[in-house]
């Protein structure tokens, strides 16, 4: 059975990848031989190596509501989280539909990660109960469908350092757990086959790290430990999936001991970004160096997230007014505004980056 | 192009180049306008063929004569050297406007004849044609089987946004309403078991504003040391701050006694008002635990009415980024928003609406 009629099955597969990822759900439900054939991951890289990948930023993103309530009075004492997603090329935003356990709000400080064409969902806290989970949630941007994942096994960890390798393969470290006790344990996610695996414990325990995949690592950043509550450390820790080992721990990997929540993986040779006392500073080989100065509007940056080449700063000039975005272009070292709809202008707890 | 082949003509006649088509049709084109598809090109310069009436190129099969006028209309247009971006862009657009078979036949022969520019031109109108259809629409246009199982065919999450929706919204709501003046007479006692966040609504606030670790309770009496994200705590309680006072002034003369609401916290022990009906709905009634007072002031009922009639008819404006987030509704039992409605009692009553 040709994909199209009438044409040979490489000519239809260049229509295909053309079709922008809202197509995909309809073509997915046309017939077995297109759904098989847009579930494959090769053609997920054609579509790249043909250029039309599409980037799209998912963000859990606090409801806001546009309109002055009058008489019900807007109580959102504990802001509630959706998935909000920003297409930078097109400048379009968008909110994707929640799975009905998350229709009260995602779960507070979940991590998201992207694998491929689904985005992965994990943990958090219980946005009525405020119990830690172990849920995950993977929603595929092809079907756009939600489905449930196995749990993340062991101790219920929460503000863990999360990553993807991109691939298939999410990558777990640190957090605390019930007693607040700083984790040094790590766990990956292979999202093909629905399966934890266990990874050796890191050399510290990392309560709030940050994790990034760059270079073919996972890097664990920050953090602190059981004993030393809220002193961030400046040292990092770098696992090889490869050799399913963690590396030696680098000591002042970071400036100065401070949250690493603004940390992301750096682009061609800059091993990080991180945003700092309003400078965007990158990290290549083992010095920083200024990359760019924040616009006043987002200096207190509340979320930053990367992708090709570009840099998004969500923030705000001081904590608690309204949430503005500049993009940065990493070559030209420019900014722009990037206008957020009033009902995307809620705060931006995490985020991470399909690409599609 | 080789010299070649050019010297057997001479230089003042105008060259054409010979073809024919699979149904035995041969015709003649002008050399520059043939040469512009790359299979021609190679014919010609590698075979010598082309040059007479008795030896024209056999083009492939996908090629029917009409087909070829409009490969040949692409080419004579293109092939020319000054044109401007702008002036190709546009004669594409013009160019491309054909029904779907057509348009198939045309990527394909375009596909045998290593046009590559046509290819993809003729590929992203197939794209675009593609985008946005049905499923069943998809299949009618490409004349694709109907294979997919029922659970196959995923029902995609869709953003919905029309109006019916909205309407049906209020009937419930009006429904609802009435049930709950019926449940009233009941008088459940449901609020205790329901309670879930016990901490008290100072733990909470002090909670959200302190970031300093400063401890609050969790549901099974926790101490968590835990840092706020600066930017959120201070957006949190800039809005307990701005919401405040229309707190007061409805409730006032609302009922009494502890209103431990489920996802609210709020400093006030009265009941309080929301009109953010952020997903969270169950059609179970809840009521305060034993503090309803049936002595409402007639006053305040009046208002309160008048705030319904203001809700509903607010659900009526054209709202429909709320209705997306209404409609993502949980399972019943799930806790809910308490809902100050029309008072026969002061009750904290909650609203809630049946999963659709």
């Amino acid at each position: 059975m040709e994909l199209i009629p009438g044409l040979p099955d490489d000519i239809a597969r260049e229509c295909l990848i053309r079709v922008p990822y809202a197509g995909f759900p309809a073509m997915a439900s046309a017939c077995k031989g297109w759904k098989a054939e847009i579930e494959l991951p090769q053609f997920r890289s054609h579509r790249k190596s043909a250029g039309y990948s599409q980037t799209i930023l998912v963000m859990a993103q606090a409801v806001l509501d546009p309109a002055r309530s009058i008489g019900f009075a807007n109580l959102c004492h504990v802001p509630v989280y959706r998935l909000t997603t920003f297409e930078p090329v097109s400048g379009s935003w968008s909110e994707l539909p929640p799975p009905p356990e998350f229709s009260r709000g995602f779960p507070m400080f979940c991590q998201l990660a992207a694998a491929g064409s689904d985005l992965v969902v994990i943990g958090g806290l219980d946005p009525v109960s405020w119990e830690a989970s172990s849920s995950v949630y993977i929603y595929s941007f092809i079907t756009a469908t939600w489905r449930r994942g196995a749990d993340m096994p062991g101790v219920r960890r929460s503000f863990f350092g999360c990553a993807s390798d991109g691939d298939g393969m999410v990558f777990v470290a640190g957090g605390h757990d019930g007693e607040k006790n700083a984790l040094r344990s790590a766990v990956a996610y292979l999202v093909g086959r629905d399966e934890w695996a266990a990874l050796p414990d890191m050399a510290r325990e990392r309560d709030e790290c940050k994790g990034i995949f760059h270079g073919g690592k996972f890097h664990v950043i920050g953090g602190y430990g059981t004993e030393t509550q809220g002193r961030f450390e400046k040292s990092c820790e770098a696992f090889d999936a490869a050799t399913r080992q963690w590396g030696p721990v680098r000591e002042d990997a970071l400036t100065a001991g401070t949250c690493p929540r603004s940390c992301v993986d750096g682009d061609g040779d800059d091993h990080f970004y991180m945003c700092k006392d309003g400078d965007v500073l990158a990290l290549r080989g083992s010095t920083w160096r200024v990359e760019a100065k924040i616009p006043g509007d987002v200096c207190n940056p509340s979320h930053v997230t990367k992708w090709q080449g570009k840099l998004l700063v969500i923030g705000s000039p001081t904590t608690g007014e309204p949430q503005e975005a500049y993009v940065l272009d990493l070559r030209t070292c420019a900014w722009t505004n990037v206008e957020l709809p009033e009902k995307f202008s809620g705060h931006v707890q995490v985020g991470c980056c399909v690409e599609i | 192009m080789s010299e070649g082949a050019m010297a057997v003509v001479k230089p003042e006649m105008k060259s054409y180049i010979w073809l024919q088509t699979a149904d035995g049709s041969i015709q003649q084109v002008e050399e520059e306008v043939a040469m512009f598809c790359p299979m021609i090109c190679r014919e010609v310069v590698q075979t010598g063929m082309g040059s007479s009436k008795n030896y024209a190129i056999v083009l492939p099969q996908r090629v029917n004569p009409p087909i070829l006028g409009l490969i040949l209309d692409y080419c004579r247009f293109h092939q020319i050297p000054g044109r401007s971006n702008k002036e190709r862009k546009t004669f594409d657009e013009k160019f491309i406007r054909m029904d779907t078979k057509k348009l198939c036949e045309l990527t394909s022969a375009a596909d045998s004849l290593q046009l590559k520019p046509l290819v993809d031109l003729t590929s992203r109108a197939l794209a675009r044609i593609i985008e946005g259809k049905t499923p069943e629409e998809i299949r009618e246009t490409f004349h694709l089987p109907d294979d997919l199982t029922e659970e196959e065919k995923l029902e995609p999450l869709r953003n919905i946004t029309d109006d019916p929706r909205i309407r049906l919204l209020n009937r419930l709501y009006a429904r609802k309403r009435k049930e709950l003046k019926e449940r009233e007479k009941l008088k459940t006692v449901e609020a205790e078991e329901e309670r879930v966040d016990e901490r008290s609504a100072d733990d909470l606030l002090s909670y959200i504003n302190s970031g300093d670790g400063k401890g609050v309770r969790a549901n099974k009496s926790k101490k968590k040391n835990r840092r706020r994200k600066d930017p959120s705590k201070d957006a949190l309680s800039n809005k307990v701050n701005g919401d405040h006072d229309e707190v007061e002034a409805v409730s006032t003369a609302c009922s009494h006694g502890e209103a431990k609401d489920l996802e609210v916290a709020s400093p006030h022990k009265a009941s309080k008002l929301r009109d953010s009906f952020i997903g969270t709905f169950s059609p179970k009634l809840e009521f305060d635990d034993g503090d309803m007072d049936d002595d409402l002031d007639p006053a305040m009922r009046e208002e309160l009415d008048r705030e319904v009639e203001d809700f509903a008819r607010r659900l009526n404006s054209d709202w429909p980024e709320r209705m997306q987030e209404l409609l993502c509704l949980g399972p019943p039992e799930s806790k809910l928003l308490p809902v100050h409605i029309n008072g026969t009692s002061s009750s904290c009553a909650c609203i809630s609406l049946d999963r659709r």
